[in-house]
């Protein structure tokens, strides 16, 4: 058969035409093709918002609850920083009792001072006195001060030595012992700064040589005229609330949605059932995140700084809590595992979060566990946020998104491997 | 045309041979009924049928509406052209939604228009006697007997060829 080279070029040229025409065709389909995938996933959302609004105790949840609980911490911050709570004392003195000179054996009973103290610590605000013992008069002064302090009647006992006027009359520094509850770590240093400050009057009012003037240098501190409470208290509760909200919001969302398993015999992808779940709980994060920024700065939050940031760094937090939540979801079989899956994460993720424990003086083993927890990172991200206007893009920050990029994908492949039958 | 074909179809879960060497034909149509005792695999040959158990599962020669669910490209085709109402509602239905918002839910899987989809949303509810005062509260609220008409309703809902009822009387009374 004899084909003209003409004819060859047009079956060419028809054949290019073709291709050309099926490669439009193929991406007229997969045109239409995410066209129609993008209308499911919208049509999903709206079913989500649906879904959400029939369920007011989780909008009140994710919406009221967060900005209440900042008012509530701004509030009683500021009654907190309006008034001083002194602290209860007993003063045991045993200056009275005989001091025999180490350098020629002889013996002193000098307490001049003792009352002078005493009145010192009548005149301090931070210290209200319960008691006065005279350890000379009384040999069980100490041991009624302990047990005053077992009954937690007292945070501290002042304790005068039996030479303290003594060196001060010869002009050598004085030296008070004091005792302090310390079953809780926190108030120490409260309790101790109340000492100091009749130590304080003691001093100014006594004229006593050599004075001492500590000078502190403080860098990152919150000014006197904001709460310095509230804003220590903000940045803990800020990014445990975020993550655990998250947590809360989406841990049944998936375990507890029966009509999934119908869902799935229509044309509907697993991947966009999931997706427009990530959608629809992103924008009620978005919106808890501005109401409790909103909330925070309205209660007087002392910000170095920028607000964007802060956001950022509260959307970050929040998503990791949301994928946390929907991970547990796929990976739950009932509700009943979710909730205690929910429960074994979250104390982990607190327990390791370094607010009680520094994550340096851990062991290596919980350090690598602890360093790829979202709240390990919450408190530095938002701390230097808030006091040091740092930005929010670092190490922290990366390491989030690093997590929740690997959450995501893993409760993609799960979700696409749960087996649902109707 | 062979709406339904299926040929030495068994289900072997593990060691558990489920369904042995079933074969039938449904033709356009035509309504056939399943009957068996409880387990002998009525249910199992419907989730083959509607693209829900693994090939590696099953073997055989099945095809709905002409196209095989052996092949996942074929899944999407397959569900767009049939229509599903299960056994148990609470599997099929969203009990917080009402009976309009689960006719938009479903049909916008298929890319229906919400207008149309409740055009015949209505259609089919006044066919199926679902009170109209339900139409608009939540589903939770039907009884047994009108829960079940509304998941025939949405199975039919997009026009399928083939309709799978998985006990559909349940709950249904006589008048129904």
């Amino acid at each position: 058969m004899h084909i003209s080279s003409r004819s060859w070029r047009c079956e060419i040229i028809n054949n290019n035409k073709n291709q050309k025409s099926g490669k439009v065709l193929n991406r007229i389909k997969s045109f239409t093709r995410s066209n129609r995938s993008i209308f499911r996933i919208l049509k999903q959302v709206k079913k989500e918002f649906q879904l959400l609004w029939t369920d007011k105790f989780n909008i009140f949840i994710a919406l009221i609850v967060p900005p209440l609980v900042i008012a509530m911490l701004g509030i009683t911050g500021y009654i907190a920083s309006s008034t001083t709570t002194p602290i209860n004392c007993v003063l045991v003195s045993y200056d009275s009792n005989t001091y025999i000179m180490e350098n020629n054996f002889t013996t002193s009973r000098l307490d001049n001072y003792t009352s002078k103290y005493l009145s010192a610590v009548n005149k301090s605000e931070c210290l209200n006195l319960i008691e006065f013992f005279n350890a000379s008069e009384n040999p069980y002064s100490m041991e009624t001060a302990r047990n005053y302090l077992i009954e937690k009647k007292i945070k501290i006992i002042i304790s005068l030595p039996v030479d303290f006027s003594e060196l001060l009359t010869y002009g050598y520094p004085g030296i008070i012992d004091c005792v302090v509850d310390s079953s809780d770590m926190k108030e120490i240093q409260n309790n101790l700064n109340a000492v100091y400050d009749s130590i304080k009057i003691f001093v100014n009012d006594n004229n006593l040589t050599p004075q001492f003037k500590l000078k502190g240098f403080e860098e990152f501190a919150i000014p006197p005229d904001y709460s310095f409470r509230y804003n220590y208290n903000v940045v803990i509760t800020l990014s445990f609330m975020v993550v655990g909200v998250g947590m809360v919001l989406t841990i049944l969302i998936i375990v507890q949605e029966y009509p999934i398993a119908r869902l799935l015999l229509t044309p509907v992808k697993r991947s966009e059932i999931l997706l427009s779940k990530y959608v629809t709980y992103t924008c009620i994060l978005t919106i808890q995140n501005i109401s409790l920024i909103i909330a925070a700065l309205s209660f007087g939050l002392y910000m170095v700084g920028s607000v964007f940031d802060l956001f950022l760094a509260l959307f970050i937090l929040g998503f990791s809590g949301l994928t946390i939540g929907i991970f547990i979801s796929t990976f739950s079989k009932t509700k009943t595992q979710a909730n205690q899956l929910f429960f074994a994460a979250f104390l982990v993720l607190i327990l390791l979060s370094g607010i009680f424990i520094p994550i340096d003086a851990m062991p290596i083993y919980l350090q690598a566990i602890a360093y790829i927890l979202p709240l390990s990172h919450g408190d530095p991200l938002i701390r230097g946020i808030i006091t040091k206007g740092k930005s929010v893009f670092g190490f922290d920050f990366f390491m989030l998104l690093g997590v929740i990029i690997i959450l995501v994908i893993i409760s993609f492949i799960i979700f696409n491997k749960r087996k649902y039958e109707v | 045309m062979d709406m339904v074909n299926v040929k030495k179809l068994n289900v072997i879960f593990g060691k558990k041979h489920i369904v042995h060497d079933v074969s039938f034909t449904v033709k356009k149509g035509e309504i056939i009924g399943l009957f068996g005792i409880s387990g002998a695999g009525k249910t199992t040959i419907i989730r083959v049928l509607t693209c829900q158990i693994d090939k590696k599962n099953w073997n055989g020669e099945v095809l709905v509406t002409g196209l095989s669910p052996s092949k996942k490209s074929n899944h999407p085709k397959i569900l767009s052209n049939i229509g599903y109402v299960p056994q148990l509602e609470e599997l099929n239905l969203y009990y917080e939604l009402s009976p309009m918002v689960n006719v938009e839910v479903f049909t916008s899987t298929y890319g229906m228009d919400v207008k149309k989809a409740k055009e015949v949303a209505i259609k089919l509810f006044k066919i199926l006697d679902i009170p109209e005062d339900t139409w608009n509260k939540r589903v939770k609220y039907m009884s047994g007997g009108e829960k079940k008409r509304l998941s025939m309703a949405l199975g039919l809902i997009h026009e399928p060829d083939v309709l799978f009822l998985d006990e559909p009387t349940t709950f249904f009374s006589y008048f129904n």
